[in-house]
């Protein structure tokens, strides 16, 4: 299951695109700052290469994340990820605080995971919305650390099977703050989505 | 008989954790109420089950909030309102008055074929209060540091000029002192009359070429702890040591694991002063041996020869200030420069069977290399 033609691409990054632009709406409007969207990039790859520190997905020894599970018609992990300084100066921005080197303490981290929070229910109330499925949600968790240590990715005995991961950069260009919006879905689920999809244009 | 709402009876459960706890429908009203809500808000379950939650919170109905639960009734995920940006969403107070920092979390969750939000109100102000303490002393601590820093600097500074100034007077005493002793020595050969006067010129000329000892000592001690210590290689520190070294005769066997020790830069003199005094002053020397053995406390490395060793009563002192002799870099200085990262280094060998110098490394201050 290595190939994914053009079209279903096409249509997979659309449905993305239009859940990361909602996002990227709330983002906006909670910093007053304009937010640069790159076009999603959409992948198939082996589930294990995402945690693999010879593919350096993400070469930064750690990140900030807010990771939510879903499942439904499809399943998978959607997750806002962050370098930890563009994490910290988000929030620095968001609560008006002022301080030289900010680290992530508690209170911040609570503050962290409710932007997350608010930035993966846009993307995936959109893309529910648009699809008009269903989905059941995890309990959206932090997590500090090296890619390869994320527990929701670490723990899943699947290292072998394929994956589709849609990965969107934002930059909030006045403040040089970036993270990552990530769509990881399992493969199993793909073909449900790509009918979803369809069903969606069609109406 | 009114009969009990199923709703209510079914999350009764939820008295029993000490969080607040709501229960909402779809369309706001209270459907269940726990005893610690009641007891932060003072709002018995009887009082506001049944009642819209928005309409007795108003602050809920701003678009920023409400819009999010909404999404949570659409089907959406869970909703977290963290205590930085809604400290008080629900007021609760504290025994004292204040108002408790929450944090609250919505949860969807499937009854009787509908949507309803489970409502999880957490009160953080201890580890907001913790956070602050925390922030502080934090602030307290980069102050610190950055005056340490400036401190440092100034030191550093100073220091400079104070070696610059050493240097060149230094410079100019030796200029000087080497010029008096010329004449000293001329004076010297020109007397032959008077056997008093010729014992003079003697003891001046002694007492010249001390100070000029003593001048030569704080050139080499002027350098000792002026840069900081660094991880250095313990085979090769050796072996560069020595390398400027005559050891025609002499078998060296540098028997040492692949080692590093953290030390002052001048290590490298400290190898090189232990084998020139062996040739200088070892006589019968034919062998030099370095090894290494390791205890709890730390390593010792190991320095030995073959020649006339040293006598009881000097083993100590070789390593005073008095024993040094400007034709090297004496014990007394070797010992100072261990000395700055903790290491130490005593004399153990048998008089006429060799010197065997042992300096200690503690733990911390070696490293094996991978």
């Amino acid at each position: 299951m290595k190939d994914i033609d053009a079209a279903t691409i096409d249509a997979i990054a659309e449905i993305v695109n239009i859940g990361v632009g909602k996002a990227a709406g709330q983002l906006n409007q909670m910093t007053g700052s304009h937010i640069r969207l790159q076009i999603p990039s959409i992948n198939l790859i082996p589930f294990g290469e995402i945690t693999s520190s010879e593919k350096n997905i993400y070469p930064e020894n750690v990140l900030s994340a807010v990771l939510l599970g879903f499942k439904g018609s499809f399943s998978g992990i959607t997750a806002v990820v962050f370098p930890p300084e563009s994490a910290a100066a988000l929030v620095m921005l968001l609560t008006g605080e002022k301080e030289e080197n900010p680290d992530l303490d508690p209170m911040r981290i609570e503050a962290l995971k409710e932007v997350g929070n608010i930035i993966i229910n846009a993307v995936m109330g959109s893309i529910a919305n648009v699809l008009s499925e269903h989905l059941t949600y995890s309990i959206p968790n932090y997590y500090e650390g090296p890619i390869s240590e994320v527990p929701e990715l670490r723990d899943k005995h699947v290292k072998d099977e394929w994956v589709l991961m849609a990965r969107t950069n934002f930059l909030i260009e006045s403040l040089n703050i970036e993270g990552d919006i990530l769509l990881i879905l399992e493969i199993g689920s793909l073909e449900n989505l790509v009918m979803s999809i369809q069903r969606a244009y069609s109406r | 008989m009114e009969q009990p709402d199923p709703v209510n009876v079914t999350f009764r459960i939820f008295d029993l954790i000490p969080n607040g706890v709501i229960v909402l429908s779809p369309d706001y009203t209270v459907c269940f109420w726990n005893t610690s809500m009641a007891e932060w808000t003072g709002i018995k379950p009887e009082q506001v089950e049944g009642m819209n939650l928005l309409e007795k919170y108003p602050t809920l109905k701003d678009p920023s909030v409400l819009t999010r639960i909404t999404q949570l009734f659409d089907g959406g995920p869970a909703v977290l309102f963290s205590p930085l940006f809604h400290p008080h969403l629900i007021p609760c107070t504290l025994p004292n008055g204040s108002l408790r920092t929450q944090k609250i979390s919505l949860i969807p969750m499937n009854y009787a074929g509908e949507i309803y939000a489970l409502v999880f109100v957490e009160d953080v102000s201890d580890l907001t209060g913790q956070v602050k303490a925390y922030r502080d002393m934090k602030k307290i601590a980069e102050k610190q540091l950055e005056e340490i820093k400036k401190a440092q600097n100034s030191i550093y500074v100073a220091n400079k000029k104070l070696n610059l100034l050493n240097s060149i007077t230094r410079h100019d005493i030796m200029n000087k002192l080497t010029v008096l002793i010329g004449y000293l020595e001329l004076s010297r050969e020109r007397e032959q009359k008077d056997p008093v006067v010729a014992q003079y010129l003697d003891n001046e000329i002694d007492a010249a070429e001390a100070i000029k000892d003593h001048i030569q000592f704080t050139r080499f001690y002027q350098d000792i702890g002026v840069k900081s210590a660094i991880w250095q290689d313990l085979p090769d520190t050796i072996r560069t040591a020595i390398m400027s070294l005559d050891l025609n005769g002499i078998i060296l066997t540098i028997d040492l694991p692949d080692i590093e020790i953290f030390a002052d830069p001048l290590l490298q003199k400290v190898f090189y002063n232990l084998v020139e005094n062996s040739i200088r002053h070892g006589e019968t020397i034919t062998m030099i041996r370095f090894s290494t053995t390791e205890g709890e406390t730390g390593l010792t490395i190991i320095y030995e020869d073959n020649g006339v060793g040293v006598p009881f009563e000097v083993k100590e002192k070789i390593f005073k200030r008095e024993f040094f002799k400007h034709t090297g870099f004496g014990l007394f200085l070797t010992r100072e420069i261990l000395a700055i990262t903790h290491l130490s280094i005593y004399e153990k060998g048998v008089p006429g069977q060799g010197a065997r110098f042992e300096i200690i490394v503690p733990t911390g201050m070696f490293r094996f290399k991978e």
